[in-house]
């Protein structure tokens, strides 16, 4: 099942030019867990989602959001 | 720790029980469940190899990984289930059908454990190469 949680976290890491590799060597996760959730296939924690947005230095709700929210649900 | 030493170490580990395996049952010291233990090793090493190809160098992670973690729980809930299920039908079974005397235990119960282990370890695949 898709997740409910959307991201753009492949966007950003192409942005950054990193691999999945590089990335999960700095958050301390496994590359197959990056391909999961850029393909939203899984909602990473509050912690996990706390350490992406510090790494890239930006607000979690500009890489993660709920899906409804973008569709004008709230 | 590069796990490259790791694999290195457990391949090393693999080839000595593998090879302690053959010679013990050419010398007939040691049974065929010996071949069997050395099969699964060999397979094992044959995962953790793939695994390192897939994930690389951030295979490093994998005990700590979060969603690994929540995946080998979903997979030991599945195996469990397996395992109720069984239990349950196995005692109805010999209840209803008077068989407990006539079933073999000594092969059922060791089937069943078999059986609880390998559904753990391929809903722990499917959970986690279903991306």
């Amino acid at each position: 099942m898709d997740s409910k949680v959307n991201n753009k976290l492949r966007l950003i890491r192409r942005t950054r030019d990193l691999t999945q590799e590089e990335l999960g060597v700095a958050l301390g996760v496994t590359r197959h867990t990056i391909l999961a959730l850029e393909n939203r296939k899984y909602e990473p924690s509050i912690a996990l989602a706390l350490k992406i947005a510090r790494f890239f230095e930006m607000p979690v709700e500009d890489i993660f959001w709920l899906e409804e929210e973008r569709q004008g649900g709230v | 720790m590069d796990p490259r030493w790791l694999l290195i170490g457990w391949g090393v580990l693999t080839l000595i029980f593998d090879f302690m395996a053959v010679y013990g049952v050419y010398t007939s010291q040691a049974g065929g469940m010996v071949l069997l233990l050395a099969g699964a090793v060999s397979l094992l090493l044959v995962y953790l190899l793939v695994v390192y190809r897939l994930d690389g160098i951030t295979f490093k992670n994998t005990l700590v990984d979060e969603r690994l973690s929540i995946i080998s729980g979903k997979a030991q809930r599945n195996s469990f289930w397996f395992l109720f299920l069984s239990i349950w039908v196995l005692a109805i079974i010999s209840n209803v059908h008077r068989l407990a005397p006539s079933l073999a235990f000594d092969v059922v119960l060791p089937l069943l454990g078999a059986g609880t282990i390998i559904i753990q370890m391929l809903s722990f695949l499917w959970y986690k190469y279903r991306v």
